[in-house]
């Protein structure tokens, strides 16, 4: 009876504060609706204002001399695309300088004073981009643009020389030609016996063959790189024939027929890859491969729909960790620590009831703003199950680090001004906005410190990834969550149940 | 002396709470019989605060040894802590909670059961507060806001009760009311310590500790603080007219009356401290008779206990006593 007695006023203590935090958070609309609505709306606004690419460079295009010019500027645009507005071209670099610091340009191109002659040094002709740029972000983009601006000027050169080599190689048909002809003509000589006649084949069949090498030597090096690259070598064909036209000059009958039936097909290669060279398609060969960028999920990806599930969490860490320090500071500040310690309470049960009140606050407004992602068209593609463990695990987290950080807090404003940096500190460490692949290990402790890391990271995967959360991201949270539980309790015994000194 | 809990609630020894530059408590030696009324007196900083503070385990003394109801307060056990009730110094509510909302958290924070309807009604009929309950805090007086912690100190029947300036900003009328309930809670066996800047107070009171400067000057029945105050009983004489010289002489040096000098208030009526009031006024008024003097008084005097709470705390020269 005392037993049940005494578990019921434990009972009444802790909904005694369940109730008291419930009433007073919905006595203060005005706080729930600026600490969830104020940083929503701006997140909002952000989502719907922010564009993934930057808006195009400015750019002029400096060349050494008038004549210099590499292309029109319609062509030099399409070469660059959206990534380059050209502006045009000018030979006055110094006037382009100037117009770049006075913010007049983002980039300017200045095209290498003399390619050819960097190319025969056995250098590169570089191309120097010149910015004004600050913004890291701003810089790699840059960076990242220069090269593949670099690329596709070079892939234009070379598209032109392949053109050029597509064209020349034109020439070797007729020889090619003969040099079957009179292949066909050494295998006939050969077969009815003609040793004579088979030795007059092979000398004109030197001759055509000398012909035909000296007609693709201008393309040959081309064929060899592009050739190899697609799975043919030209230069290996050519060697055959020789090693054919010698063995067929063999005083053994059988074995110069032989030969000479091997050269057949060897010249019937030639042809057939000659002519496969010639039909490909310049930008094909100097660029033979591409990228086909395939996403495993049909989720739209703009800012406001990525950055979602990342919003929740931060949003309902700021909320539950705020009126977690903010309580039991006023606690302190009204003094009810003193009536507190007066009286039958534990730490566990005070603390279990603020728990449990804004714990419940805390999933209500998780609910809403869910509701709220639902209403953008963005649906929980994994367990609802685990999305709502997970959005638990974070309020229960983050109430413990609102205890803890109320610790140290001896008035409420200081007790903001925690919050405000652990929103902060969460911003540019939980990946909300950077990848945490992009912080340094030692700096990811920070992250690791902070429940919403873990929040954004298993809330991505169930809303957009469709697979299992990463059971040590879940089990991290729980974890830290419960050793901020005893931190709290901690704080709670300390300032607000053991009797003071 | 080992008294037991249930009769002496409360036992202090060289209770001392030391918070530098001559704040805090010194020294207290004090013993609460179960079922009475000590009242503590004394002006602000006198070290009211800080006692109770420490009986109800809220503040840790330095020195010396308190029991509460049996047991240190540092270590209280949980139904140790049930048994007594504190209302501290100043009303503590929550801002955010009606009147109502912050009396029912206070029965919580007990244990009380929600079946507390006939309960509420009865103590809010008794702080007279009724049909304002659903206020808040912001909206009500210093008084309503004291009286909303009375309520809450009595809510779980405590056994043991420490209130701290129970009637500070109270209207006389409530305060007669209070001090009338605090003394139906004694005859019932409840232990009440009661601080109070209201010096007249102490004549509700059972055993009166008069503090100063973080000492007790005295513990005495309200009755006896007078007498310590001024060294025996008083009685008051009224002359219809101005006494002659003679007839002045002639009261001093009467049988019950003699050795004390006369204090004149005005030029007919004189204050004299005898031994015992009730003999002494009885032989004035037979001289006065015998000696056809026209008195228009004489009778028991009880001064006025600010006059004694000054008498006491001060010595000769009017400085307080115990200055630190």
């Amino acid at each position: 009876m005392a037993v049940e007695q005494g578990l019921r006023a434990r009972l009444v203590r802790t909904l005694g504060f369940f109730k008291k935090e419930l009433f007073s958070v919905f006595r203060q609309p005005r706080l729930v609706l600026i600490l969830v609505i104020g940083p929503f709306l701006i997140l909002l606004i952000f989502g719907l204002g922010y564009r993934t690419t930057p808006p195009p460079f400015e750019t002029l295009l400096v060349l050494p001399n008038e004549e210099a010019q590499l292309a029109d500027q319609a062509d030099l645009n399409e070469a660059f695309g959206a990534g380059i507005t050209f502006e045009g071209t000018t030979t006055d670099l110094d006037s382009a300088r100037n117009q770049l610091r006075n913010g007049e340009l983002d980039l300017l191109i200045v095209a290498p004073e003399d390619p050819l002659s960097s190319l025969e040094a056995g250098e590169k002709a570089d191309f120097q981009v010149i910015h004004g740029e600050v913004d890291p972000v701003v810089r790699s983009s840059i960076e990242l643009l220069a090269r593949l601006s670099v690329d596709e000027i070079n892939r234009r050169v070379l598209s032109g020389v392949v053109t050029t080599a597509q064209a020349e190689s034109e020439d070797v048909e007729e020889p090619v030609t003969a040099l079957r002809e009179t292949t066909s003509a050494l295998v006939a000589a050969l077969e009815t016996g003609d040793r004579s006649g088979a030795d007059e084949e092979i000398d004109e069949l030197r001759a055509e063959l000398d012909a035909t090498e000296q007609r693709t030597a201008s393309a040959d090096s081309l064929y060899r790189s592009v050739g190899e690259s697609l799975g043919f070598d030209e230069g290996e064909i050519f060697g055959r024939i020789e090693e054919n036209l010698q063995a067929a000059e063999s005083t053994d009958q059988d074995e110069a027929l032989a030969a000479a039936r091997e050269l057949e097909k060897s010249v019937s290669e030639l042809e057939t890859s000659l002519t496969r060279a010639q039909q490909l398609d310049a930008n094909l060969l100097v660029a033979p491969f591409g990228a086909d960028v395939v996403q495993v999920n049909d989720v739209s990806m703009e800012p406001g729909i990525y950055y979602s599930p990342g919003t929740i969490a931060l949003l309902i860490q700021h909320l539950a960790l705020t009126f977690a320090a903010l309580s039991l500071v006023r606690d302190r500040q009204l003094g009810l620590t003193e009536v507190f310690r007066a009286s039958p309470l534990a730490s566990g049960e005070a603390l279990t009831g603020k728990y449990l009140g804004f714990g419940s606050i805390g999933l209500l407004v998780a609910a809403a703003l869910t509701g709220a992602m639902l209403l953008f068209g963005v649906t929980v593609r994994g367990s609802w199950l685990m999305y709502a463990a997970v959005l638990i695990l974070v309020i229960v987290a983050s109430l413990g680090l609102g205890f803890v950080l109320s610790g140290v807090s001896k008035t409420d404003s200081q007790a903001v001004q925690y919050s405000m940096l652990v929103l902060l500190v969460s911003i540019f460490f939980t990946g909300f906005v950077l990848p945490l692949d992009q912080l340094a290990a030692p700096v990811r402790v920070i992250s690791y410190m902070i429940p919403a890391t873990y929040g954004i990271q298993a809330l991505q995967d169930l809303v957009f990834r469709e697979v299992a959360v990463d059971p040590i991201i879940v089990g991290g949270l729980a974890a830290y969550s419960l050793a901020l539980m005893a931190g709290a309790w901690f704080v709670v015994r300390r300032d607000v149940v053991s009797v003071r000194g | 002396m080992h008294a037991s809990p249930s009769s002496r609630p409360v036992v202090a020894s060289g209770l001392t709470k030391d918070f530098g530059d001559g704040a805090g408590v010194f020294d207290l030696d004090l013993e609460i019989e179960a079922g009475t009324i000590m009242g503590f007196i004394g002006p602000s900083g006198s070290g009211k605060t800080t006692t109770v503070r420490m009986m109800t385990g809220v503040t840790a003394p330095d020195r010396g040894e308190l029991t509460v109801l049996g047991e240190s307060p540092l270590s209280f056990s949980r139904n140790t802590r049930a048994r007594i009730g504190y209302m501290p110094q100043h009303a503590i509510l929550y801002p955010d909670l009606t009147l109502l909302e912050n009396l029912n958290f206070a029965a919580s924070l007990y244990g009380v059961s929600y079946k507390r309807k006939a309960r509420i009604d009865e103590l809010v009929d008794f702080i007279q507060l009724e049909g304002r309950m659903d206020r808040l805090p912001r909206e009500a007086s210093g008084g309503e806001k004291k009286r909303i912690m009375l309520a809450s100190t009595f809510f779980h029947s405590p056994e043991l009760i420490f209130l701290d300036e129970p009637t500070a900003g109270i209207d006389p009328v409530l305060r007669r009311r209070f001090w009338d309930r605090f003394r139906e809670l004694a005859s019932n066996g409840r232990t009440l310590l009661v601080t109070t800047q209201y010096v007249g107070e102490a004549a509700f009171c059972d055993y009166v500790a008069v503090l100063a400067n973080g000492e007790i000057v005295i513990i005495e029945t309200p009755e006896g603080l007078r007498q310590a105050a001024y060294g025996g009983e008083q009685i008051e004489v009224t002359f219809v007219s101005p006494p002659s010289r003679s007839e002045v002489g002639q009261l001093s040096r009467m049988v019950g009356v003699e050795g004390s000098e006369p204090e004149w208030v005005d030029t007919r009526t004189a204050h004299l401290i005898v031994e015992n009031a009730g003999a002494a006024s009885q032989s004035v008024l037979n001289w006065a008779e015998e000696n056809q003097i026209a008195l228009e008084k004489a009778e028991v005097f009880q001064p006025e206990f600010d006059d004694v709470f000054v008498a006491l705390v001060s010595d000769e020269d009017g400085e307080r006593v115990n200055g630190r």
